[in-house]
């Protein structure tokens, strides 16, 4: 049912969790999948509060120099000289 | 849940930290519904978040002189042992704010948090009325009373025919990295306190 750890988006901070008040403390990231999360969180916006933190939306961490580098092999094909 | 129905430790006392009594002068009262709670995942007896529901405060209430108690005694059922919850405080005022909180505490059900005067265990903080919450009881005020000085002396226990399953909960909330400590748990308590 729950979603891959490595692929979810919504990770619940550990503990085990009331969303609602005085409902039984039963939510946990163990048994809360990405498309309960979001039906909760749109129901009780209160429980953003017990979710880690997210990077923001399309921050993906790029190297500073994404070009890749040509091998010596490569430079030699292409009648370059080291 | 084996963990309720057999002993597993023992206790070794120890002169490095002798149990002192009391309570502080403060109890952090809250809405019953104004707060949701999150648990520790092995232990029910600790509480390990406070988060408020729609920018929802906690109240404190102040008092002096050790004139605060509490006190949770088991109880024997037919469905196993259950506890009594009971916080004896006062307010030394005298004001329709005081009196429209005490009517509200009257109707409508609370938690309350207070912290022991013992604080060197995971229970120097406890909350109280954490299943069924609590109402107010008792809320005297004689005008002549020397021992208050015409204060309201008050009484915070389970509603009728509501006993809580478990003994208080242990209050211990982790700073955002690290172990929790008696002072990151004062300071979350304090960051959801009205100003």
């Amino acid at each position: 049912m729950t979603n891959d750890t490595l692929k979810k988006k919504y990770i619940l901070k550990s503990g085990l969790h009331q969303f609602a008040p005085g409902s039984a403390a039963i939510h946990s990231n163990e048994n809360l999948s990405d498309e309960q999360a979001e039906w909760y969180l749109q129901r009780y916006p209160h429980i953003a509060a017990l979710f880690a933190p997210q990077p923001p939306e399309g921050e993906v961490t790029e190297q500073a120099n994404n070009k890749r580098k040509l091998s010596e092999d490569e430079i030699l094909d292409k009648g370059g000289s080291i | 849940m084996s963990i309720y129905n057999k002993i597993n430790a023992g206790f070794s006392l120890g002169t490095d930290e002798p149990i002192t009594s009391g309570i502080e002068d403060v109890i952090y009262i809250f809405n019953a519904d104004d707060v949701v709670l999150t648990y520790d995942t092995t232990n029910p007896l600790i509480i390990k978040g406070l988060t408020a529901v729609s920018n929802a405060k906690v109240y404190k209430f102040e008092g002096t002189n050790n004139s605060f108690n509490t006190t949770s005694k088991l109880t024997k059922t037919q469905v196993g042992p259950r506890y009594t919850e009971e916080i004896d405080f006062n307010i030394a005022g005298l004001s329709v704010e005081v009196k429209a909180q005490l009517m509200a505490m009257g109707y409508g059900r609370v938690r309350a948090i207070t912290v022991n005067n013992y604080n060197s265990s995971d229970s120097a903080i406890e909350l109280f009325g954490a299943v069924n919450g609590l109402i107010l009881t008792d809320a005297e005020r004689n005008a002549a009373d020397e021992s208050l000085d015409g204060g309201y002396k008050l009484k915070l226990t389970n509603p009728d025919k509501m006993k809580e399953p478990y003994p208080p909960r242990a209050v211990s909330i982790a700073p955002g990295t690290g172990t929790a400590t008696y002072a990151s748990t004062i300071a979350a308590i304090e960051a959801l306190v009205a100003a």
